[in-house]
């Protein structure tokens, strides 16, 4: 099993008052699964999907992601984690401006100390995958949205990641740049990546194997009858 | 590393001008600090030149009574004070730090000294053979003393130029007749001081020390002594140091060596002391450093000031980036490697400030130097340190920045659109 959530709670303080983001959620992620997770606004997917992410801790319960507690991790070694086992795809492609495309894929190989040689190497065998081996010199301003998303992803599998975390990925796309992204993810799925997606649309999520539905902090497995109720 | 400084110069060429108005502090601290050591560092080298320029390296010592020079014009014989013998100058002269060593005896501002109807005021000396090469004279005109001289008490004297000048204006000065305290004087010789260049007079300061004897000196054998003054008067000695830098050693030991072989003890009123050009145009040095360095502290102020800048404008240049922060943190950049980008960011710009500052004060001391007349002198180790020291001005004050960049919290980072 890559990802175990058992009984997980996060309370965010409001002044002295506790406000209950996520309630006992327990859910399992086996290895090569393309999960989406679906809810309206403020149902808590980001928060969920913070804590899968090594980025937050929960208030109680676990979150065992290949084996180690994300509970309580130093913050150095949550960086650790982060980089090697998880991969990160925002609605933003957020890339460096400075930087190239080249250099923005090999951005999470220079911080784990690889050679400058073989960082280069790998970005542009990613820059092939997602079809943009003709743009690796570009700068991010040069790109188009939908170019500077696949950028993204392909920085978000050049560590050769377990576990690819996708928060509204096609959000800020247009419908064709999305498609593209979303036949990308089935790709890399193929390849044995696993996916956890987040998205508030139905057509997207369609695209994952499974998918959750969570609202008022509570994680339901839904039907297709679910979710369109 | 290489990268950080890459990516922090993009960074600084992306907003040239708030990178440059961030500088601006740190350029002007610069730049005044490196134009006021510069402009010293040209006052010095000056003095240094003009001491080098005499040529001469040469010491005197002569004897004090208490602390202050005897002037045998004025005084009585000081009482228990042998006469210097040539014993005690070939002692001398045997130093390692001396070249050659003479002894003389002196009267400023003559008023017994003629030719014909013309007063002659300037210096009398009575000088042994070793003199006028111990003070770099040669002998243009005419002849030097010769030993025949001393022996056979010969009635003869050597001018140098200005002398000449002043006596004979442009006629030959060779066979003229001296009167001095109503004996006559031939003149044998015209001589002139050599300098490797001449002194650059600014002050009144530079003039007393440099030109002190422009009134011009005549030399006469220091045995004729008895015959113009008195009999028993002390001698002083002068020497040639080796090197410039030798001066004040070469002065110390001859002094020591001097007051010892004439039986001058602690106790004893009259003592003789050293005096070189070097020690009073150190103490020269020494005032336009003292007086300059307080320049250099309240221009210090202003790189505060330029370093508080660079904080604010880091701090802002930190939150404008926060979704850039929280980005690197989700793919795995550690803690500290946000702080180092940050420092390197703040280095590079205060380094960057402190290239150009340095850059614009040498041309301002170059401006300066030009409008004012005084000398400059660019001092590659200040330079450098000025460069390393507005690097440490971008570490200091960029910490604050960095440490708070360093620590977000990649959620909230996350969050920001």
């Amino acid at each position: 099993m890559l990802l175990n959530c058992i009984d997980v709670c996060k309370d965010y303080y409001r002044g002295k008052l506790s406000v209950p983001v996520l309630k006992n959620v327990n859910f399992q992620v086996e290895s090569g699964e393309y999960i989406a997770i679906m809810g309206p606004s403020g149902s808590g997917k980001t928060t969920l999907m913070n804590l899968i992410g090594c980025l937050d801790v929960p208030t109680s319960g676990q979150c065992i992601l290949n084996g180690e507690d994300l509970s309580r991790q130093s913050s150095r070694k949550m960086a650790i984690i982060r980089n090697r086992v998880l991969g990160f795809v925002f609605q933003q492609a957020d890339l460096l401006p400075g930087l190239t495309a080249l250099e923005n894929v090999a951005l999470p190989l220079l911080y784990r100390g690889t050679g400058k040689r073989e960082r280069r190497e790998r970005a542009a065998e990613m820059l092939r995958k997602v079809g943009l081996e003709d743009r690796m010199e570009f700068l991010p301003n040069q790109l188009s949205g939908g170019q500077c998303q696949r950028v993204a992803i392909a920085r978000a599998i050049v560590g050769a990641p377990k576990l690819l975390l996708a928060d509204e990925p096609t959000g800020a796309l247009d419908s064709k740049s999305g498609e593209q992204v979303m036949r990308l993810f089935r790709q890399l799925n193929g390849e044995g990546i696993t996916i956890i997606m987040i998205t508030h649309s139905m057509e997207v999520a369609r695209e994952a194997d499974k998918i959750l539905f969570i609202r008022d902090g509570v994680l339901t497995e839904a039907g297709e009858e679910g979710i369109q109720s | 590393m290489f990268e950080n400084v890459k990516l922090a110069l993009q960074g600084i060429w992306s907003h040239k001008m708030r990178s440059l108005l961030t500088m601006l502090g740190i350029i002007i601290g610069i730049a005044s600090i490196i134009s006021i050591v510069s402009t010293i560092k040209g006052t010095n080298e000056q003095i240094k030149q003009n001491l080098v320029g005499s040529g001469t390296n040469a010491v005197t010592v002569t004897l004090y009574e208490n602390d202050s020079p005897m002037e045998l014009a004025w005084s009585a014989l000081p009482s228990g004070v042998p006469v210097m013998t040539d014993a005690v100058r070939s002692q001398v002269a045997n130093l390692d730090e001396v070249e050659d060593a003479s002894l003389f005896r002196e009267r400023t501002y003559v008023s017994e000294l003629f030719y014909q109807n013309t007063a002659f005021s300037g210096t009398l000396r009575g000088v042994d053979i070793h003199y006028l090469n111990v003070n770099n004279y040669s002998v243009v005109v005419g002849r030097g003393f010769l030993p025949a001289d001393f022996k056979q008490y010969r009635q003869v004297a050597i001018v140098d130029t200005d002398a000449a000048q002043s006596l004979f204006l442009k006629e030959n000065p060779i066979g003229k007749v001296l009167e001095i305290g109503r004996t006559a004087y031939t003149v044998v010789g015209l001589a002139e001081q050599k300098r490797t260049s001449e002194p650059v007079i600014n002050t009144l300061e530079d003039y007393n020390l440099y030109m002190g004897e422009s009134g011009g000196t005549v030399f006469v054998p220091v045995n004729q002594w008895p015959n113009l003054y008195r009999y028993e008067e002390p001698m002083s000695l002068c020497l040639k140091a080796r090197s410039t830098d030798a001066m004040t050693r070469a002065g110390q030991r001859a002094t020591k060596l001097v007051n010892k072989a004439l039986g001058l003890g602690e106790k004893s009123d009259y003592k003789y002391q050293s005096n070189d050009i070097s020690q009073q145009a150190r103490k020269l040095q020494e005032l336009s450093n003292a007086t300059n360095m307080q320049l250099v502290w309240i221009a210090s102020i202003s790189l505060l000031v330029g370093g508080i800048g660079v904080m604010n404008i880091m701090l802002v240049s930190v939150t404008e980036r926060t979704r850039e922060i929280g980005l690197k943190k989700a793919i795995g950049a550690q803690e500290s490697r946000i702080l180092f980008q940050f420092l390197t960011e703040a280095a590079v710009l205060t380094s960057l400030g402190g290239i150009l500052g340095v850059i614009a004060g040498i041309v301002m001391a170059k401006v300066i130097s030009r409008l004012t007349e005084t000398p400059m002198a660019v001092s590659i180790p200040a330079s450098v340190l000025a460069v390393v020291f507005s690097m440490l001005i971008g570490v200091v004050f960029g910490l604050l920045p960095a440490y708070k960049a360093a620590r977000m919290n990649p959620i909230e980072a996350l969050r920001r659109e």
